[in-house]
């Protein structure tokens, strides 16, 4: 039987924060994932990196772990964080109250909020309305990708021993006498099941906490929220908008690379599973969001999405908004289960806290001595200035940088020498984000690979101006080439999968210039392509 | 004006649809440039986050195919030049670079030295035999254009017309002024005809479109804030200002606007026109004065491309077919090369000879009796490709006056 | 004033062919385009109906389809002007509209069409013993072993072979079909040589991306086996190709034709359109006419727009445009379904004449005829008549 000290269930930042920390202590640890890694709410929000400044008032707690939480992450994970800063402006709707309010709040908690004119901030930021900006603050919060912090987590884990399986699913537990034995899961392709045998699990899983509780018969008081985003195909900011007013929907603009994502809502749904969005959605964000930036509807969107936010409601507590973004741990010991852990709440900029505090209190169980490092220690070591010149002559403009952080030191120096080697390796696959053949083709080699979606959340393509218009089918043709299982092979169904995936997110903000976008799509993969290889009736 | 129309907003509406690569005439003619729609729009999503520079860039001609093949209105080629701008702030110009953008600051200094015109054409035949353009970069292959002994600004002076109130300004542009001053006489010749009286504002700058293809950008906004505030000096007396010069006026109507976004820019081109467009204005008046005396001739017309990217139609034609016995034939034959001072640089000029393949061989067909083209550059690179020498519209129409 | 006899806004399919017929018939005819229109978006083939016999299926269509607004008699006219402009440019057209003819994709499966370049016709692709896969080096966008897996499941007994060509073409950017297509016009031999190399006999083809020259390409006349071109990514060469051809034709044929011109507005008098106002630059500019053409496309070219939800405008006349609104109606959980896409029915409504009429049915204009994509009630893509539609349409226009 397979076997591991601690089992994680849940690819995202929280648990792959988890797998990192006790990898980093020694502790041999397996991270199992349903889905792909980074597929829930840790790649489903707007890519925030707090400054602390939106809680200031609400949760003062909640603001000082984020400013900590946030000069940790520009420090040890400069490849995944933009240093953009942030800006809050009140608007004229606005209580300007909560303005002294906040001031306060920033002030206590440690966050430096920095005044400036509305002519400074109309410089920074031109776009924001004249008519109804009426002050503005500078503060120290910056983007962060979700994707590249994942992917590097994974690296830095795998180089201490950790182990992770995508595409495997949770099934039950293997309980002894209220001791857990093992984590019963099923493989997700091929249908097969097996158990892990291992000492302690670590419930990871977010939003489907719940269910995993359930299955191990824990209540555990997890309501998921979703929130609805839209990415905009451009950057319209420069930095971190936000409005300086009790939070609410669509009130924050973070500026990623070439686009701008727009958020969010704040729902409570039942199935974490959905994330649909839909038309009112879209529209109501738009609403609030033109307050701030009046011409934003000029602006071409890309497409909505939504995640759910794993709220932690307490015996009594307040969902929605209203719920607090702290986090708890939960030794279900209490519940008469021993070595089942939970870890619920909290918000992508903690996660690395969040991971500190479970994994002492593991450590503690396990009577590890080793002490936490992941404040201190870069996630992976930064590619070299050598290596990136190596690369320049044969990436994009504007390639090198991206794909450095995206690939980590070794892959990207095995992309370099394929690209000095063949010639035909350095042709752009995606054009819009600047991918080249090489950084596909490595990437479809990676055993963790299994359609063109993941090849998609490590490298971004079919994520730029085209929505895969044509990445999709030069990706689906090196996947099926490079592939290293059968599901590659059949292309069709691969890229009818992808471009499917790519139109539920197109489908509530079909107006505008993405309807043109649409069209064309149609008239290529149905006109040209035939891709559903439909004969005539 | 709204902000949207400013180019550097309309790389938003990028479809990504690569009809701009279809269109490309350098693309065409060699592998190296990676094309308009990854230069300009896809790498502009890219440059707001980070500083990076393209360096196929150098091989976009600004001739504007591409932002005629767009259907979505995006002001790809302004876009690249806004990005080769960017670049020379960080790099330095090549001396071939520096004296082809500054055609006007060479023919003021060559002026200041007595029988300068006659020297400098003798200096650049004598440049040309001993191989200094080709140091300098500049195509050897090229007879560089002479200069005229006398510049039509003093040319201008000698001219007798009667007053009237009906005036316009000419703006001569530097190939005109300093190259080709029978041009501006015909056209004083044609508007006088017309019964406008023509006036020459010294206080003009050459238009800077050769500043903005070779990256002087600094410079082109000087000479743009000078020329946009002398244009509606002119407006407010409610005096037009005309060229015969298609690149000039589309730096004037368009360019400026496209480039800097000023809403005087926008203000100031309203009051600027083709030369042809103005006349034809003239005729949907009832204005025009088509009292011309017959001329049994053939032309075959070079539709320059910064005409095509006015969409004003062919304003020429309709005009010339005024004239009795007078034929035009379009040349159909896509962009001549040369793009302004492009096909003069050295390493571009088999680029440059390449692209204008197909009008040269339409031209050679000779079953025409002139060729004739609106903008002095496309004019040189037809006689350097045919050996044919072609002339400005106007002089046509003055001939028949 | 000069008054055209028509005035066509759009230079896609639709306007091209309208333009074309129109002059045909002696008419002064100017033509207005802004950007490329779709065609090098197009596989080159002219699709009339998803049905094995298109001809006979039209006729069972509803009568508020195009089609039967169009008629019979002018579909097949049109069919045939249309094989008689591009014959016209050596670029011959097989096929009719009683029957479909099968064309390799770019990923591998068989596109029918009534009407296709003949360079792509694969219908003999049955008939030959050994299928030669051409690759070509330094070629970005094709893929041939993806091409050749998915191919074989129609041709399971078939004998494949995938071979690579060095067109030279390596060592600059990435060279798409439409790069090749260009950089080849004029220096063909090195195709032809290359091909040949494969000695491939009468009894084989061979299938290649689209990438013969754009003008009179003689490789064919080279080779003993058949050679297939496949459709690709955009830009298109056989999209281009026919938009090529078209132009000539005009260009022959005197029609005048400016590009860059959007039009923004008409001219209206009483029921009338009586000349079209262009945006140029720093200005407007009316063009003046007895009859409109509108072929200004669906969404995807603009002719249509959207800026806010079930809110649809046609941006030059203001036209009533139909429009399935309500976000359930407007498109389908999936892309590629089995039924219309309702965002892609948008349009505007036409009667017999194809004259835009309002909702009780009312002509708007009487002299301002719709064509092409911006026609309503039907999604093109789905109903695979694209192609036919647009054709058919513009020619009833221009014969009016």
């Amino acid at each position: 039987m397979e076997k591991a000290t601690v089992v994680i269930i849940g690819g995202g930042a929280t648990g792959l924060g988890i797998l990192r920390d006790l990898s980093m202590r020694g502790v041999k640890a397996l991270l199992i994932e349903k889905k792909d890694l980074i597929n829930g709410a840790s790649s489903r929000y707007h890519g925030l990196l707090h400054s602390g400044g939106r809680y200031a008032v609400k949760d003062k707690e909640a603001a000082r772990e984020c400013i900590i939480e946030n000069q940790i992450l520009c420090k040890i994970g400069k490849g995944c964080v933009e240093p953009c800063g942030g800006m809050f402006t009140r608007l004229d709707i606005d209580d300007p109250a909560y303005e002294e309010l906040w001031i306060k709040g920033c002030a206590d908690s440690g966050i430096e909020a920095t005044p400036i004119t509305l002519d400074e901030a109309f410089k920074l930021e031109p776009r924001l309305s004249r008519k109804h900006v009426k002050s503005a603050y500078l503060v120290p919060d910056a983007a962060i990708d979700g994707f590249r912090m994942a992917w590097q987590l994974i690296d830095s884990s795998r180089r201490y021993g950790g182990r992770f399986k995508t595409y495997t699913e949770v099934i039950g537990f293997d309980t002894v006498n209220g001791e857990l034995r093992g984590v019963k899961v099923r493989n997700q392709f091929t249908g097969e099941t097996y158990e892990i045998g291992c000492d302690i699990v670590v419930n990871a899983a977010g939003g489907w906490a719940g269910f995993i509780g359930k299955l191990a018969g824990v209540e555990i008081g997890v309501q998921p929220d979703k929130g609805t985003l839209i990415a905009f195909n451009q950057r319209i900011v420069n930095h971190v908008v936000n409005r300086l007013h009790k939070s609410s929907d669509g009130d924050i603009f973070v500026p990623h690379g070439s686009i701008t994502i727009l958020g969010t809502s704040s729902m409570s749904i039942p199935d974490p599973e959905d994330t649909s969005t839909s038309r009112a959605e879209v529209e109501n964000l738009l609403k609030i969001g033109e307050q701030t930036f009046e011409n934003l509807r000029d602006f071409r969107i890309l497409r909505a999405f939504a995640g759910s936010r794993p709220l932690y409601i307490p015996p009594g507590g307040a969902s929605g908004r209203g719920a607090s973004r702290g986090f708890a741990i939960i030794d279900h010991e209490r519940d008469g289960l021993k070595g089942f852990f939970t870890i619920v709440g909290g918000k992508f900029t903690t996660f690395r806290l969040m991971a500190e505090k479970i994994c002492d209190q593991i450590c503690a169980k396990l009577n590890v001595t080793e002490k936490c490092r992941t404040a201190e220690e870069p996630i992976v070591p930064e590619v070299s200035q050598a290596d990136k010149e190596r690369a320049r002559k044969f990436f994009p403009s504007y390639g090198t940088e991206l794909a450095a952080t995206r690939l980590g030191v070794e892959r990207f120096k095995r992309v370099v020498e394929r690209l000095e080697s063949d010639v035909e390796s350095r042709e752009l696959i995606c054009e819009c984000e600047n991918v080249t053949r090489a950084e596909v083709e490595e990437i479809c080699k990676e055993d963790t690979i299994f359609n063109i979606d993941d090849v998609r959340r490590r490298t971004r393509i079919g994520m730029g101006t085209c929505q895969g218009n044509f990445c999709s089918f030069r990706a689906t043709a090196v996947f099926a080439d490079m592939g290293g299982n059968s599901m590659a092979k059949d292309s069709l169904v691969r890229l009818r999968e992808f471009l499917q995936g790519r139109w539920k997110g197109i489908r509530p903000v079909l107006l505008g210039r993405t309807l043109r976008e649409s069209e064309m799509t149609r008239s290529i993969y149905e006109l040209s392509m035939n891709v559903t290889g439909g004969e005539p009736q | 004006m709204n902000d949207m129309t400013k180019a550097i907003f309309t790389g938003d509406r990028c479809l990504s649809c690569t009809s701009c690569m279809a269109s490309c005439p350098v693309m065409a003619a060699i592998k190296d440039y990676r094309g308009p729609k990854l230069v300009a729009p896809a790498h502009g999503r890219l440059h707001f986050s980070q500083a990076d520079i393209e360096t196929t860039l150098e091989f976009c001609s600004n001739c504007k195919t591409c932002d005629r093949a767009c259907p979505s209105g995006v002001a790809v080629s302004t876009l690249n030049m806004l990005q080769r701008a960017e670049y020379y702030k960080t790099h330095k110009h090549t001396r071939a670079e520096e004296m082809l953008a500054h055609n006007e600051r060479m023919a003021n200094l060559i002026r200041k030295i007595p029988f300068g015109a006659t020297f400098a054409n003798i200096g650049v035949n004598i440049g040309k035999t001993l191989n200094v353009f080709d140091k300098l970069g500049i195509a050897g292959e090229r007879n560089m254009p002479t200069y005229a002994a006398t510049p039509f600004k003093n040319l201008f002076r000698r001219i007798k017309q009667s007053t009237s109130g009906k005036k316009i300004v000419l703006f001569t542009g530097c190939y005109i002024n300093d190259n080709e001053p029978q041009v501006g006489e015909a056209f004083v010749k044609v508007m006088n005809a017309n019964g406008y009286e023509v006036l020459i504002d010294e206080n003009f700058n050459c238009c800077g479109s050769p500043l903005v293809s070779m990256g002087f950008l600094d410079e082109a906004r000087a000479h743009a804030g000078n020329n946009v505030a002398r244009i509606l000096d002119w407006k407010k007396k409610n005096i037009p200002v005309v060229t015969p010069c298609t690149s000039c006026s589309l730096m004037l109507k368009a360019e400026y606007h496209e480039l800097f976004g000023e809403d005087v820019m926008y203000e100031a081109a309203q009051n600027v026109y083709d030369a042809f467009e103005f006349l034809e204005l003239l005729q949907e008046r009832g204005e025009f004065n088509d009292n011309l005396k017959p001329l049994n001739q053939k032309f075959l017309y070079h539709v320059p491309c910064h005409l095509k990217s006015q969409a004003i139609g062919l304003p020429a034609v309709n005009i010339l077919e005024e004239i009795s016995g007078v034929k035009v034939q379009t040349a159909d034959a896509d962009c001549c090369g040369i793009a302004g001072n492009y096909g003069f640089r050295k390493d571009k000029y088999e680029i440059s000879m390449k692209i204008g393949k197909k009008l040269f061989e339409r031209v050679k067909q000779k079953d025409f009796d002139k060729v004739i083209s609106d903008c002095g550059t496309c004019r040189i690179q037809i006689h350097h490709g045919t050996d044919i020498k072609p002339c400005h519209p106007i002089e046509i129409l003055a001939e028949a006056y | 004033m000069k008054i055209s006899d028509v005035i066509i806004i759009g230079g896609g399919l639709a306007g091209l062919m309208a333009a074309a017929v129109a002059a045909n018939r002696g008419q002064n005819v100017t033509l207005l385009t802004y950007g490329s229109g779709s065609l090098p978006l197009a596989s080159g083939a002219i699709d009339f109906l998803n049905a094995k016999a298109p001809a006979v299926a039209i006729k069972n269509l509803p009568d508020n389809h195009p089609y039967k607004k169009i008629g019979m008699k002018n579909i097949d006219a049109a069919a045939k002007f249309f094989c008689e402009v591009t014959a016209q440019d050596n670029l011959p057209y097989n096929g009719k509209l009683s029957a479909q003819i099968p064309i390799v994709t770019a990923v591998g499966t068989l596109k029918y069409s009534c009407l296709v370049p003949e360079s792509m016709d694969a219908s003999n692709l049955i008939n030959k013993k050994k299928i030669y896969v051409a690759g070509v080096k330094g070629l970005k966008d094709f893929y041939a072993s993806m091409l050749v897996d998915n191919l074989k499941k129609y041709f399971p007994a078939k004998n494949f072979e995938v071979a690579t060509l060095d067109l030279e073409l390596l060592g600059g950017r990435d060279i798409t079909c439409m790069g090749a297509a260009r950089l080849l016009t004029g220096n063909e031999q090195i195709l032809a040589d290359g091909l040949k190399t494969l000695n491939a006999t009468a009894d084989d083809a061979i299938i290649l991306p689209p990438i013969l020259s754009l003008e009179d390409s003689n490789v064919k006349s080279q080779l003993r086996a058949d050679v297939i071109e496949t459709t690709c990514l955009p830009p298109s060469p056989p999209g281009i190709r026919l938009q090529r051809a078209f132009t000539k034709y005009l260009q022959r044929a005197g029609v005048k034709v400016f590009g860059n011109s959007k039009v923004i507005r008409g001219v209206v008098e009483d029921k009338k359109i009586t000349g079209v106002v262009v945006k140029s630059v720093a200005r407007e500019k009316i063009f003046y006419g007895k009859k409109i053409i509108l072929a200004t496309g669906g969404f995807y070219s603009g002719g249509l727009i959207m800026h806010e939800f079930d809110k649809p405008a046609e941006p030059i006349f203001n036209l009533p445009v139909f429009c399935r609104a309500g976000a359930e109606n407007w498109s389908n959980e999936k892309l590629f379904d089995d039924k219309p896409q309702g965002f892609s029915m948008t349009g505007i409504l036409t009667d017999e004449n194809l004259n835009p009429v309002d909702a009780s049915g009312k002509i708007i204009y009487e002299n301002l005829h719709v064509v092409g994509a911006n026609l309503g009630g039907v999604d093109f893509i789905h109903e695979r008549s694209a192609g036919g539609v647009a054709i058919s349409s513009a020619y009833k226009a221009a014969i009016i």
